[in-house]
């Protein structure tokens, strides 16, 4: 139906896209061609359908114009800087934090605060609180001592059986041992003995022979 | 004598508005506002979503008036701004047609007569160009209301949508033939 190399420039036509030179020769061209003028005639229900339709339509309200915010929004140099300035405190913020928190859980608590001191203490109360703290010292050095006592006794026990044990068994077999020579002795004398009474006893016998 | 502020050019407005006019930029909103908002009523097809939209569309103007580079293309360069919202509209609601009406007001006459001789009442006209631009796609739509509504030569067009010219001229002669037949029927 109708010219299609002539459709796009009808189009061009009622849109007013048309050259100014190529006007007069389509309009010549659609008065002769009636096909060519059904289709500009469907093309120019079309645009005036949308044009009846696209038209102003009310705004609910009018835009509420923040300088202030919007500002706030331009992307600029200086904006760009105290952004960075900004993020840059507070990673650095962050950093102390993490920094300052860790060294007082493990390393020496500097940031214990100091106790702060509402009223002067009265004599008596300085005395009281410096012989508290004699008192607690006191007993400290005395739990200290005794400790240190019990652990020395139990060293030397430890020492003293670590020592008296081999000397006992020494003592234990000299006794042993001298038990031994002892009875040796004893059968050395018996022996000694009876060999004096033999011989004694050989000694006197011819003698009171006949 | 000195000219009104409010019959300043778009340029000289721009102008202004850069060297930190609040009062210029203000009056460019007041002057552009409606288009924009109808602009993107006939896009989206929903009256709330083309007020958020044309918020967004002068506030990102407003923060990026410093990159027009050419004042006296500032009318292109703001729909060009409302194409990009439209477009991350439509994306953001995986949604490649706007719905029907939700009550825009239309101001105007009455009747429209149709090429086969059908003669329709206005809101008749209204939901019938409604659902024929619903047909089409967003680029055939937005090209088309660019020209027709917005006024546009191709050339503007194809700044605004950035593609080529061919393919801007494409968009509205294929859109323009699919919407005579659907009205032919």
């Amino acid at each position: 139906m109708g010219c299609p190399d002539r459709k796009a420039k009808l189009i061009d036509w009622i849109l007013g896209e048309l050259p100014p030179g190529e006007e007069e020769e389509l309009r010549r061209h659609v008065d002769k061609c009636a096909d060519c003028a059904q289709e500009l005639s469907g093309f120019q229900g079309v645009r005036d359908v949308l044009k009846v339709q696209l038209q102003d339509r009310e705004m609910p309200a009018h835009l509420v114009f923040l300088p202030e915010k919007a500002r706030e929004l331009r992307p600029g140099f200086l904006a760009q800087l105290w952004r960075t300035a900004a993020l840059a405190a507070v990673a650095a913020g962050v950093f102390l934090a993490v920094v300052l928190t860790g060294f007082a859980r493990w390393g020496r608590q500097p940031l214990t605060a100091l106790p702060t001191q509402t009223a002067a203490l009265t004599r008596a109360e300085v005395a009281a609180i410096v012989n508290q703290e004699l008192g607690l010292q006191w007993a400290q050095q005395k739990r200290e001592l005794e400790t240190s006592r019990e652990k020395l006794a139990a060293d030397l026990r430890r020492e003293q059986a670590h020592v008296l044990v081999p000397i006992t068994e020494q003592l234990q077999y000299l006794q042993s041992a001298q038990s031994v020579v002892w009875k040796e002795t004893q059968k050395e004398n018996a022996y000694v003995e009876l060999i004096a009474r033999s011989s004694l006893g050989q000694e006197a016998s011819p003698a009171r022979r006949p | 004598m000195a000219v009104p502020i409010s019959d300043c050019s778009d340029s000289t407005l721009v102008r202004r508005a850069c060297a930190g006019s609040d009062e210029a930029f203000n009056v460019l909103v007041r002057r552009w506002e409606k288009k924009i908002y109808t602009h993107l009523a006939h896009l989206t097809g929903r009256a709330d979503e083309a007020f958020d939209l044309c918020q967004e569309v002068f506030v990102s103007a407003y923060t990026h008036l410093g990159q027009l580079r050419d004042p006296e293309r500032f009318s292109p360069w703001l729909f060009q701004i409302a194409h990009s919202a439209a477009y991350s509209y439509f994306r953001r609601i995986h949604n490649a047609g706007p719905e029907l009406s939700d009550g825009m007001q239309v101001s105007g006459s009455s009747r429209v007569r149709l090429a086969n001789g059908t003669v329709l009442e206005r809101p008749e006209a209204k939901l019938l160009v409604e659902k024929l631009l619903a047909m089409l796609t967003f680029e055939q739509r937005e090209a088309i209301i660019l020209k027709v509504y917005g006024g546009f030569k191709f050339e503007q067009i194809a700044e605004i949508q950035n593609c080529p010219l061919s393919t801007v001229k494409t968009r509205v002669y294929s859109g323009l033939e699919q919407l005579k037949r659907l009205l032919d029927k």
